[in-house]
């Protein structure tokens, strides 16, 4: 019978695991391996500092999830939010997403995926409780005339072509820059797709401000279920 | 409210919805179609879209 078997994993000692960056080894050999508590990190000491393993960074300059959301939403039953899986409701009629944008990251990528919805429309993205000052333009095409058209957005109440409802699967693949900075914020969305037009739409909202939250609505209609993830770009 | 839309270059026409901000583009294949069939049946018209 194993050690552990008689007295339990819990009660060994544990070497390598750390509560958090302070109880780091002092003097670490290269190739040292630790598991940080506060962070669930497995890091490695390559012989300048403690890094993710096969990373040359600590913390990669790269997309990762924002675990920090939290959800709140209008009409129906409750949205949710666990982990950064933000889980549309039933019959939602729209559905804000709060802590999603921080000094962790100056960029964005934001993507919804599944779900479905009562009518097949625009979906709209609000940033910070803002109503005002979007500026953009939808490109599109209807694949049954091949006719390439656009529309604009002057000082619209929100981005109103961020994304499509379209029965079957809610739409939205965003790219937001700098919404946690205070300066103009920058969207592009990749998929926005209704009633038979495709195309995409860019967008800036003109408020020099820091925000934390955005909302997504659909122009008509309820959204059910599929998740949203809000992933960053990280700064440093 | 619907209206027609008038492409300058391409000298083409597209009917569209336009609700609140959002205009929406449609065509016969559209379900959009038949609902502006049944307004049209009530005796309306769309107007042609001045950018107004």
């Amino acid at each position: 019978m194993g050690i552990t078997q008689q007295i339990g994993a819990s009660s060994l000692i544990k070497p390598g695991v750390i509560d958090n960056a302070a109880a780091r080894p002092a003097s670490p050999f290269e190739g040292q391996v630790i598991f940080q508590k506060d962070t669930d990190q497995l890091l490695v000491w390559n012989g300048t500092a403690w890094v993710i393993p096969n990373s040359p960074a600590q913390n990669p300059q790269a997309l990762e999830l924002v675990t920090t959301c939290t959800v709140t939403s209008a009409g129906g039953t409750a949205a949710t939010a666990s982990g950064g899986v933000v889980t549309i409701g039933t019959g939602n009629t729209s559905v804000t997403v709060d802590n999603a944008f921080s000094a962790n990251y100056d960029n964005y990528k934001i993507v919804v995926a599944g779900g479905t919805s009562s009518t097949q429309d625009a979906l709209k993205f609000e940033i910070g409780g803002s109503t005002g000052s979007y500026y953009g333009a939808y490109l599109f095409a209807n694949y049954t005339t091949n006719t390439p058209s656009a529309l604009g957005m002057n000082n619209a109440s929100s981005f109103v072509y961020a994304g499509g409802t379209n029965i079957g699967q809610v739409v939205m693949n965003l790219e937001v820059q700098s919404p946690f900075l205070a300066k103009f914020t920058y969207i592009q969305a990749l998929s926005t797709i209704y009633q038979n037009n495709y195309g995409h739409a860019v967008c800036d909202h003109e408020v020099a401000s820091s925000y934390t939250s955005f909302k997504i609505i659909p122009n008509s209609g309820t959204i059910t279920g599929g998740t949203l993830r809000v992933y960053g770009y990280r700064n440093s | 409210m619907y209206y027609i839309h008038t492409d300058p270059l391409l000298n083409s026409t597209t009917l569209a919805l336009h609700d609140g901000e959002v205009v929406t583009f449609f065509t016969e294949q559209s379900p959009l179609h038949e609902v502006y069939l049944a307004w049209v049946a009530e005796g309306n018209t769309a107007e042609e879209w001045t950018g107004a």
